[in-house]
């Protein structure tokens, strides 16, 4: 079954910008992490998405290890939207169970809290001092039953 | 002019911005409301890499709210901006996929129409108000500051979809600080990703890209760094620290630096404590 990322991303014309690599490395050129560490190379995963399967990569720790600045994206001369590849690879990776703990952790705290972080006694008696208003109401059951519906639960498996 | 409020999840960890931003859009002559029951954007880095079509029901979901609100929103975060620029050009040119999520939306009563507009709150002043206005309205200080703009990368890239100022070369920031009298610095690694994503997963990469950027300015003699985004200012904030760097430099968000220009007391608008970097010096500076 298509994976929904990959459903919405690689519509037909984002697929077709995948297939224009070059393999020219500007993406490499300009990224940040790959310039800090050898741990992640966008050029390598680039050429291997392109003839592989999207899957071949998803049990790779390094698909993690993008910093989502979307440098690339502009870099490419061939407009490969390299970065919308990461978040379609890290969704079937995710989909197969492959998930780090904290981004794990994160999505649970949403699919509970309906916020990305915990809303602590300490936070609210800063607003306080800072005559700031409470957060505003957040009803969860809303929440809870739409994700119930898109399939967060199952992908988030015991975490959830 | 009213709006939707939509301070994002962040702005609980860095409660003096959400202040700042409240405080100078008012003067500014923008009405921010707050909506119950939005939630978290989604978050565009985390959330949306675990499941997207949960990432776009809930962005969906909120801008549904602003819209039976009948406001277009106005941010204070990246992270939601872009959330919500790739959100609204996915359900607005995906026919299909507008169908889908709307189908899942109908069983909380609600449907996404796409009336909504979506800014960041410097995207707001840069565009709707002007360099010109600003300088207006506020007074500049009387000593020169030199300071160092990082607009941060989800605010203007892909410029596909955020659609603001150069997604390379970006000098909406820059020509906002100045209006204030501030001298903006040029330097290598403007474009440079604070690298806060990778702060748990990979804290080596964001230790060096925190270095470098703060090494760069230091040795420039910037006297602060401007922020626009949580993330960008925990990251650099708490990370100097945390890193133990010696040469510092203060972190301040615009609309602290703008609110004092406005007339707002440093006390109220800078929340000083707040800053893991003390930017004290600098702020007397600018009084």
């Amino acid at each position: 079954m298509e994976e929904f990322a990959e459903k919405v991303v690689l519509g037909s014309a984002t697929l077709k910008l995948l297939r224009n690599c070059y393999d020219c490395g500007e993406c490499k050129k300009f990224c940040p992490v790959t310039q800090r560490t050898l741990k992640f190379n966008p050029r390598r995963i680039a050429r291997i998405v392109i003839s592989k399967p999207l899957t071949q990569v998803c049990s790779e720790r390094e698909i993690w290890l993008c910093a989502n600045c979307a440098l690339c994206d502009e870099r490419c001369p061939y407009k490969v939207p390299f970065s919308r590849i990461v978040v379609v690879i890290r969704n079937i990776a995710a989909s197969k169970g492959y998930i780090p703990e904290d981004f794990k952790e994160s999505a649970s705290m949403i699919l509970k809290t309906g916020r990305a972080i915990p809303l602590t006694k300490t936070m609210l008696h800063i607003r306080e001092t800072l005559g700031l208003p409470p957060p505003t109401h957040l009803d969860t059951a809303d929440i809870n039953k739409i994700l119930r519906l898109t399939g967060l639960l199952g992908r988030l498996g015991s975490g959830g | 002019m009213e709006y939707a409020f939509f301070p994002g999840c962040l702005a609980l960890r860095v409660p003096h911005y959400e202040l700042s931003v409240r405080l100078v859009m008012k003067e500014m002559g923008f009405n921010l409301k707050d909506i119950a029951n939005f939630s978290c954007c989604p978050d565009p880095v985390k959330f949306k890499a675990i499941d997207f079509k949960s990432w776009l029901v809930l962005a969906a979901r909120n801008l549904c709210l602003a819209e039976n609100a009948g406001l277009d929103i106005i941010t204070m975060c990246p992270g939601c901006t872009s959330t919500f620029c790739e959100a609204k050009e996915i359900l607005d040119e995906r026919r299909a996929i507008k169908g889908e999520v709307n189908k899942i939306l109908s069983s909380i009563g609600l449907e996404y129409r796409g009336n909504v507009k979506v800014k960041h709150f410097l995207q707001v002043l840069y565009e709707d108000v002007g360099v010109e206005n600003i300088k207006g309205v506020v007074e500049a200080p009387s000593r020169q500051i030199r300071a160092a703009t990082h607009t941060g990368c989800h605010l203007l890239r892909p410029s596909k979809t955020l659609k603001f100022d150069d997604p390379l070369k970006p000098k909406a920031l820059d020509r906002l600080i100045e209006a204030l009298g501030l001298e903006s610095v040029d330097y290598q690694n403007k474009l440079l990703c604070c690298g806060g994503s990778l702060r748990w997963i990979e804290k080596d990469v964001t230790k060096k890209l925190i270095m470098d950027k703060i090494g760069e300015l230091a040795e420039l003699k910037a006297e602060a760094l401007v922020v626009v985004c949580p993330t960008c200012f925990i990251t650099y904030d708490i990370g100097q620290l945390e890193l133990g760097i010696q040469r510092s430099v203060p972190v301040l968000f615009y609309p602290q630096l703008l609110g004092i220009a406005l007339g707002f007391k440093p006390e109220k608008v800078c929340g000083t404590k707040l800053h893991k970097v003390s930017p004290a010096a600098i702020i007397e500076k600018y009084l």
